[in-house]
């Protein structure tokens, strides 16, 4: 009998650890949560309307001498980099959303909250936040400076929409640029009637588990497709050598030109207008329809030195997906890939 | 000798027996382990069979969970009392034996550290477009369903709801929520289209749904494909329905609604932290091999503000140069290959991210310790 007791007793703390494990186990660690978070900032949020900045009638402006225009993406209707002497350096971007989008109040502190310095009372703002009038509007104007960074913004409001300018950077150097930041307001030129209010598009991604077919040309190697590649192949021939990518996106993905001229960049071409793109693609059959194909080539040798780099693109939409079929590498071995390419485009499935 | 009590407590513990067959377990369980990556990929395998305290067997048709081996935090932890019981029961302190428990204290620490990370940590990421700042990182495993009350001018009101609940109960009510969510059906993966006039009508009665066909998708455990989970929820107050609405982290936008007078939003998307401070991303270098998509060299340059502590600073995240801020890690995860402006940032919260590097420090201390110690006395005798 005693031994029996102490057998049970040498269980026991084995008997607790699984107890304890067994109730670890049963507890959801995983709750509901709540809390509050600051409003995001307007910048984050999704633009009222996709709006081509100085190539659409709705809004105009003329950038000042040496303002470079870069790729604005959205939130931003426009991106200039704005470079001085001694590395100096600041950012400007042209933003606008549907109403209000705030008080000024909110706005101000919203800047000020990037320089990281302490919001502003109601009552500070009238001496934060001027008023002028630039080319007979009336701008709200508000400057500050931080550790040597500064910012100036500028508010316009509008019946259906407020708009931001603002110039970001070195403060020095953001003060010597008020001349030229006046004369941009100036040039800003807002009319038409705003578009609808954006509503979530369906698919924006790629559903993982949709497989495309095709038939492998010969000589070409499949790789393994990862990250955003439904599929990848490489060529190679002695030193030459050429990259095949299938990659497929929901939506419009940015348009046809628009992914044209990002591979013109990528082989530093300028890029081309909506009227060139006949002249500069054709259409070929793929996957039972038909697709826009570029050959670009580029200009100076960069690959080790010896070889010019050239892509050859097709562009499919599908379904409301748009797919890409892309070759890039050395200039000879696409040449010589060209009709295995055009062929492999004919053999896709797509799902 | 210790306690009488504690002694009875510890006595059961202390048994080479049950270190080995613990250590044999282990074998078994990283053998299974190692197999189910094949059909579960790394993440899911390592939650199933290394972060867990039992592997469950469902009779088919049945919802019984019966366990029927232990997890790896079942063996971990047997194993750490076995180990601290031994130490407790058998603890003589002796200069001879400090080597030994050196090396001990370190496993501890090892065993120890291995579960607060598998606890505590948390990985997500960051995705930043040059010239956008975000206060919050996102998970690339998890989601949550997120009401959001706007009404406020200055703030959000945001009552987030994991995924795993959604996927547990179909009834979720929360304080501060005017309505109870109604899980009407949930999709662990699914695949969006455009409704046209062939589909049937939408389920969603609100928002964006409506013109949407909504479908199954089998689930996938890849790597470097995710699933894209959806859902059917309704809303209910005092058992009037406010709609039904069609959620989906491929979604991009969240929809808007209101009730009760207030503003709100609606959105699955991937699980959120929101950090007391904003990262920036000013500038992304982004260097491929001529011609080639292979990566040579990639930094962000981010700006990174804090308003609680007056932080504003450029810091540069490059490759093994991470940025260590507030207890996170910022390490360069990756990149967009349709987009190069677009940089992403791996996040990684690790309270005992010291203790692998301290515990195998006293490890390989209390060894040396222990060879050194036996060195001497070797080469006494063989003076003597």
């Amino acid at each position: 009998m005693k031994n029996l007791n102490d057998h049970t007793n040498e269980f026991r703390p084995l008997a607790l650890v699984l107890c304890a494990a067994a109730f670890l186990a049963a507890c959801d660690r995983e709750k509901i949560s709540t809390y509050n978070v600051p409003k995001e900032e307007p910048e984050q949020m999704a633009p009222a309307a996709k709006i081509e900045s100085d190539s659409d009638s709705e809004a105009k402006w003329t950038a000042p001498q040496g303002w470079k225009q870069q790729t604005a993406t959205p939130p931003r209707l426009a991106t200039f980099l704005v470079e001085g002497e001694g590395g100096q350096r600041a950012d400007v971007s042209v933003t606008a959303f549907p109403g209000g989008t705030g008080s000024d109040l909110d706005n101000v502190n919203r800047w000020r909250g990037q320089l990281t310095l302490p919001p502003i009372a109601e009552a500070d703002l009238a001496g934060a936040l001027k008023k002028t009038d630039v080319g007979g509007r009336q701008f709200s104007v508000a400057e500050m400076e931080k550790d040597g960074k500064a910012i100036r913004g500028a508010i316009l409001r509008r019946e259906d929409r407020t708009w931001f300018f603002k110039m970001t950077g070195d403060a020095p150097f953001v003060a010597a640029q008020k001349e030229a930041f006046a004369e941009f307001l100036k040039s800003v030129r807002i009319g038409g009637t705003p578009a609808a209010a954006p509503e979530p598009q369906p698919p924006t991604a790629p559903v993982a588990n949709d497989r495309p077919g095709w038939k492998t040309p010969a000589g070409w190697q499949e790789q393994p497709a990862g990250g955003m590649r439904a599929g990848s192949f490489s060529i190679a021939e002695d030193d030459r050598k050429a990259d095949v990518s299938i990659i497929v996106l929901g939506g419009a993905a940015g348009g046809t030109l628009a992914n044209i001229n990002r591979w013109r960049q990528q082989l530093a071409l300028a890029p081309i207008s909506e009227t060139d793109l006949t002249a500069q693609s054709q259409k070929a059959e793929a996957a039972g329809g038909s697709a826009t194909v570029v050959d670009i080539v580029g200009e100076s040798p960069t690959i080790d030195g010896k070889y010019k780099a050239r892509i050859l693109g097709a562009i499919l939409e599908r379904g409301g997906q748009i797919w890409f079929v892309k070759m890039n590498g050395e200039d000879a071995l696409v040449e010589k890939q060209k009709p295995a390419f055009l062929e492999f485009l004919k053999t896709m499935q797509l799902p | 000798m210790l306690h009488h009590g504690l002694n009875r407590f510890i006595k059961p513990l202390v048994s080479l027996r049950l270190a080995i067959v613990c250590l044999a377990l282990a074998m078994i369980l990283v053998f299974v382990g190692t197999l189910g990556q094949v059909d579960l990929g790394t993440y899911d395998a390592q939650k199933k069979y290394f972060q867990s305290w039992f592997l469950y067997w469902t009779p088919g048709g049945s919802g019984f969970h019966i366990p029927v081996f232990p997890g790896g935090f079942l063996i971990g932890t047997v194993l750490l009392a076995n180990l601290i019981a031994t130490h407790l029961e058998r603890f003589k302190f002796a200069w001879k034996k400090s080597g030994i428990l050196l090396t001990h204290f370190g496993l501890i620490l090892l065993l120890l550290g291995g579960l607060f990370t598998a606890l505590f940590a948390k990985e997500s990421h960051m995705r930043l477009e040059e010239g956008i700042g975000r206060n919050y990182s996102e998970s690339s495993t998890d989601y949550e369903l997120a009401i959001v009350d706007v009404s406020a001018p200055d703030h959000d009101a945001v009552i987030a709801i994991p995924g795993s609940i959604l996927e547990k109960k179909s009834h979720v009510e929360s304080q501060g929520l005017p309505f109870a969510v109604q899980v009407v059906k949930l999709f662990p993966n699914a695949r969006l289209a455009k409704r046209d006039d062939k589909t049937p009508p939408s389920p969603a009665t609100q928002g964006v749904g409506t013109r949407i066909a909504v479908s199954e998708a089998p689930e996938t455990h890849k790597m470097d494909e995710r699933n894209l989970p959806a859902a059917l929820v309704e809303l209910t107050a005092a058992g009037k329905s406010l709609g039904t609405w069609l959620v989906s982290v491929a979604l991009g936008a969240e929809q808007k609604f209101s009730a009760g007078g207030r503003d709100y939003t609606i959105q699955l998307r991937d699980t959120r932290y929101y950090k007391p401070y904003r990262v920036e991303l000013q500038k992304f270098t982004h260097e491929k091999y001529a011609g080639t998509d292979v990566p040579k060299n990639f930094a962000s340059n981010i700006r990174l503000t804090d308003r609680e502590r007056g932080e504003n600073r450029d810091v540069l995240i490059y490759m093994n140069n991470p940025l260590r801020y507030r207890g996170e890690t910022y390490y360069q995860g990756g990149f967009d290959p349709n987009n190069p402006r677009v940089s992403i940032l791996q996040v990684v919260r690790n309270p005992s991210w010291l203790m692998p590097y301290v515990s195998c420090s006293l490890m390989g201390l209390g060894l040396i310790v222990q060879f050194l110690m036996h060195l001497f006395s070797f080469s006494k005798r063989r003076l003597a």
